[in-house]
């Protein structure tokens, strides 16, 4: 009789104990998973910027360049494909990151042949409205570049977090799936050339 | 055992060299603190000094934080990035606002092209919008840059991203008749004499002559100052007597300032 009693007192405390150390890790899971929705927030909200962007720029290009029609069809098309494609900030999967990048970087291809064929047209350049507009898409690539970038090394230390042990049972248990990533695009025009340097 | 110290020498030699291209370009903090950092040697140590005390007194009386960097290489790093991770490694910013601005110079002289690049801190993306940045480069650096003015072309654009900074002049002051028309001169000069006059009748109607003149002041409007010249004030303080009397730059504030705002060209 005694014998069980300690038994049961003995089991609970472990029972406890594991508890207790289960807190800690649940508890940073849940703050990186939260860095995360915050990070990919602000990823949508700089993507949202330029989507706003284009509608304007479109329609100032047009006057000018009526003969590059295709090229805007491109963008506009580009555009609305991009719009519709969203991402649940709560299930931030490898695959819906793929398709969300998918269609953001189609649209970037687009508005840059947009931005070349714009060259060839003198009047456009010397357009005040165009050249802020300009600036305006500049700065936002800019910002896309490093919201991706914070995303990615949110997204990092979540799924480095969640692989450990014995995070990764507690990850299995509550669902904390791994997230994806932002790819360096193929063949972006951004990409780093890597050249060795050995002086 | 000959091969094996060979191959380590060569691994060192990899790593070593990757690692240098890759994140050591970018400059460690400046110890002590500096705002104005011309890496790439082409400012006079006479201009580096008042650079950094219009800085300096700029950011005591604002808080805003205006970092100017020249560097020789940017690596595999665009201008936009350099000036980025400078902005966010330095912690370009005061501690509880992020209103930092770094203007990178990269001089035609050093590994290919001139870059610049104004990078705009969060709380500063507003006074200073990225067409207001293009508009800064394109307009008052680059024809400067061209010529190697480096100098001059700093200064001219601190003539306008402190104003815009301190929130005293608004955008639109950059349009294309961005210098003061004959119109408005007319209108100061006019407003100025008839303060005069007022003040003239004044002291003759009490027959006292006493020191009312000095309300002509007035017409030191603030907005127009500093376009004037450029020269924001601390005119030819003699840099190597007293040193700094005031103290130096407290110290940056730390990172996450800056998002990617701001704007950039090549000369």
């Amino acid at each position: 009789m005694k014998k069980t009693a300690i038994t049961i007192i003995a089991i609970v405390a472990i029972v406890a104990l594991l508890l207790i150390s289960f807190i800690a890790p649940y508890n940073r899971m849940v703050g990186k998973d939260e860095a995360c929705t915050k990070a990919w927030a602000n990823v949508e909200n700089v993507y949202q910027r330029r989507l706003d962007l284009i509608p304007n720029l479109v329609k100032t290009v047009q006057g000018a360049a009526q003969y590059e029609k295709g090229t805007l069809t491109e963008v506009i098309e580009a555009r609305a494909k991009a719009t519709s494609v969203q991402v649940d900030a709560n299930n931030l999967s490898e695959e819906s990151i793929a398709k969300f990048q998918a269609a953001q970087d189609q649209l970037s291809g687009a508005l840059s042949r947009m931005m070349v064929t714009v060259e060839r047209y003198p009047e456009l350049k010397a357009n005040q409205n165009f050249l802020e507009l300009q600036a305006q898409l500049e700065g936002t690539e800019n910002r896309i570049a490093v919201e991706r970038n914070n995303f990615n090394t949110a997204v990092n230390e979540y799924n480095s977090l969640i692989r450990k042990f014995p995070n990764n049972i507690l990850a299995g248990m509550f669902n904390f799936d791994k997230k994806g990533y932002f790819k360096a695009t193929a063949g972006a025009e951004n990409a780093p050339s890597v050249e060795f340097n050995f002086d | 055992m000959k091969k094996l110290t060979l191959f380590l020498f060569f691994v060192s030699v990899v790593c070593f060299g990757f690692s240098k291209s890759k994140s050591d370009v970018i400059p460690p903090v400046p110890n002590p603190p500096r705002l104005v950092n011309d890496f790439a040697g082409v400012m006079d140590a006479a201009d580096i000094q008042r650079m950094e005390r219009q800085l300096v007194d700029f950011n005591d009386s604002t808080t805003n934080v205006i970092c100017v960097v020249t560097v020789n290489d940017l690596g595999n790093y665009s201008a936009a990035q350099f000036a980025y991770e400078i902005g966010d490694r330095w912690g370009v910013r005061s501690k509880d606002k992020r209103n930092g601005v770094v203007i990178l110079i990269k001089p035609s002289t050093g590994h290919g092209d001139g870059d610049v690049y104004i990078s705009v801190g969060y709380d500063l993306e507003g006074a200073i919008p990225d067409a207001i940045a293009k508009r800064i480069i394109e307009k008052k650096m680059i024809p400067e840059l061209k010529e190697g003015r480096y100098t001059t072309a700093i200064d001219s654009a601190l003539a306008y991203i402190l104003p815009l900074a301190a929130g005293e002049i608004n955008p639109d002051a950059l349009d294309d008749n961005d210098d003061i028309s004959g119109f408005e001169i007319v209108v100061a000069v006019f407003i100025f004499l008839i303060i005069i006059i007022i003040a003239l009748l004044f002291s003759v109607g009490k027959k006292s002559g006493g020191g009312s003149h000095n309300s002509g002041s007035g017409s030191g409007n603030p907005v127009y100052g500093p376009f004037f010249g450029g020269d924001w004030g601390s005119g030819g303080s003699s840099w190597s007597g007293g040193g700094f009397s005031g103290g130096g730059f407290g110290g940056f504030g730390g990172s996450g300032g800056f998002g990617g705002g701001g704007a950039g060209g090549r000369f």
